[in-house]
């Protein structure tokens, strides 16, 4: 398609002078990332959905003050990942997440269930309420780290943070993801 | 290494960030120490549960609904948007354009001040002559610090200055209809009929002038219904005027105190009209006594007549109001070729 061969900061450039069309193929571009990162943030479909969309909305409204010194991806990261930590904040209720988290996980699951495994699929949910039971600032790390692939450096930028920072919040968010599910990865290993 | 700096640097070696030989020392110890290698198998099963997660589509026709809703915030936005985008562009220009506005309100309003503080000082000092005013003594009249603009009747106090209607062009025979002062109900329409019924005719080549030298109006002489007198209630008041003397001032080339005549019956208009033009009756009476003690000093009023039209103008003067006395300075002007300053002092026309 035309629109892959434009670059992130070439739709900026258009937007800010005034081809509001030109943010569709940024939309297009970063909605499964940016939906997905929201997802995984709040374990809640529909809240990730409004999320996800203010997320963009802010972006466009902010868009003429972006001044391209860093990727557009690592700004819309940061923007997503500010309005799910604060939506995160006000859902005190976990309860209410799981309940959800087990219908939209069937609903919407990339890879519908009837031939993946229970086991799977549970361990899926246990690992999301595990995601959801972490602080936010350790829940995004993990996720842009382990879920989204992104090295250090950048994810030092999307967090603004050094890289040393970055890596001391890795490892204590990960000693407190194992804390939540050791039980089950120790009984597997004790299974084999 | 212990297991503590071991467990410790468990994190990089997982994501293979460390260096080699720091990697193989991990490496070596995680092979001899179960403790050390069940947390890394515990770590290493959360980063692949983690990355496991499977991808999960947003809903149908998320990024349309996204597009739509940009759309609506760029119709709703759009003239804010206008006044305010691009804000490097815009905002400079409206600070400047507000400081602009800020320092022309300063400027305006300094301005605006003293004028009004005069206004005010001329107002209340109007207000404060009563009808026993009428009968000031003379020392009363020749305070040095009474404006000008408040030596009038009553009833020129009373007249507010949105009925005063100044026509610049009018000339001296039409506003000469007898109708000195301005009447508080309908005065100003009996002024325009009886200004229809006079005959018109050229003005004389005199200038009505403050001591100031600003030109007061472009209407001669003005005894029309007290015009000048409410003009001058708008006028700021120089300094000169504060000084100004109803009686003798060696300022002046020539002096003149007259008395308005009574308001006449329209059928006297005409032959008053013809009286005028005839000139007989236009001359000067003899110089009245000087300022009676009881007169009432309706206004006081500035001219510069060319001096060899001074004659003209006596006559036209003459022909409005009765000249009761007149005193020259010509002796102290020197240079009777120039321009002369007239002052006229105009008295009520009742008072006797």
């Amino acid at each position: 398609m035309v629109s892959d061969l434009i670059s992130d900061a070439d739709c900026v450039r258009r937007i800010q002078r005034g081809e509001k069309d030109a943010f569709e193929i940024l939309v297009r571009r970063h909605e499964k990332t940016i939906f997905n990162l929201v997802y995984r943030m709040l374990g809640d479909y529909d809240d990730a959905a409004e999320v996800s969309q203010e997320a963009f909305l802010s972006a466009y409204r902010a868009i003429g003050r972006f001044r391209g010194d860093a990727n557009f991806s690592t700004w819309l990261y940061r923007i997503a990942l500010n309005h799910a930590t604060t939506r995160r904040r006000s859902l005190n209720s976990r309860h209410h997440r799981t309940t959800q988290l087990e219908e939209t996980e069937l609903l919407h699951d990339g890879q519908p269930g009837p031939a993946e495994s229970l086991e799977k699929k549970e361990m899926r949910q246990r690992v999301q309420l595990a995601l959801n039971q972490l602080e936010p600032e350790d829940a995004t790390v993990i996720l842009l780290r382990d879920m989204q692939d992104i090295p250090y450096d950048e994810v030092a930028r999307i967090l603004k943070v050094p890289i040393g920072t970055v890596k001391s919040r890795l490892h204590r968010a990960r000693q407190a993801l194992k804390s939540l599910l050791a039980g089950y990865f120790y009984a597997g290993r004790k299974a084999i | 290494m212990n297991c503590d700096e071991i467990q410790r640097q468990l994190s990089e070696y997982l994501d293979k960030s460390l260096d080699v030989i720091t990697a193989r020392t991990i490496e070596n110890h995680l092979a001899s120490c179960s403790r050390c290698a069940m947390e890394a198998y515990a770590v290493t099963e959360c980063i692949q549960q983690v990355k496991a997660l499977a991808p999960v589509d947003p809903p149908l026709g998320f990024s349309r609904r996204i597009m739509a809703r940009v759309r609506e915030l760029d119709a709703r936005s759009g003239w804010w948007a206008r006044l305010w985008f691009p804000m490097r562009v815009k905002l400079p220009l409206h600070a400047t354009a507000a400081v602009l506005v800020g320092a022309l309100a300063i400027i305006v309003a300094q301005r605006e001040q003293p004028k009004d503080r005069q206004v005010s000082d001329q107002v209340s000092s109007g207000a404060t002559a009563s009808p026993e005013s009428k009968t000031a003594d003379q020392s009363t009249l020749q305070a040095p610090s009474l404006p000008t603009a408040s030596i009038r009747s009553p009833i020129d106090t009373r007249a507010e200055p949105a009925k005063a209607r100044v026509e610049p062009n009018s000339s001296f025979a039409s506003t000469a209809s007898g109708n000195v002062e301005a009447q508080p109900n309908g005065g100003l329409a009996d002024d325009e009929k009886a200004a229809k019924n006079t005959p018109r005719r050229p003005p004389i080549k005199v200038q009505e002038v403050a001591v100031d030298g600003l030109a007061r109006s472009s209407d001669p002489f003005g005894f029309g219904p007290s015009a000048g007198a409410l003009r001058q209630q708008g006028r700021p008041l120089g300094a000169s005027d504060r000084f100004l003397s109803p009686l003798s001032d060696p300022s002046a080339d020539v002096e003149f105190i007259v008395r308005r005549r009574p308001r006449q019956r329209p059928d006297q208009q005409d032959a008053s009209a013809v009286a005028t033009s005839g000139q007989p009756s236009a001359l000067p009476e003899p110089a009245a006594p000087p300022l009676a003690q009881n007169a009432s000093v309706v206004e006081i009023r500035w001219f510069t007549v060319p001096a060899q039209q001074f004659e003209q103008f006596k006559k036209e003067l003459a022909a409005e109001a009765r000249i009761e006395s007149e005193r020259s300075h010509l002796h102290t002007a020197g240079n009777t070729g120039r321009d002369l300053l007239v002052k006229v002092l105009i008295l009520s026309p009742t008072d006797r």
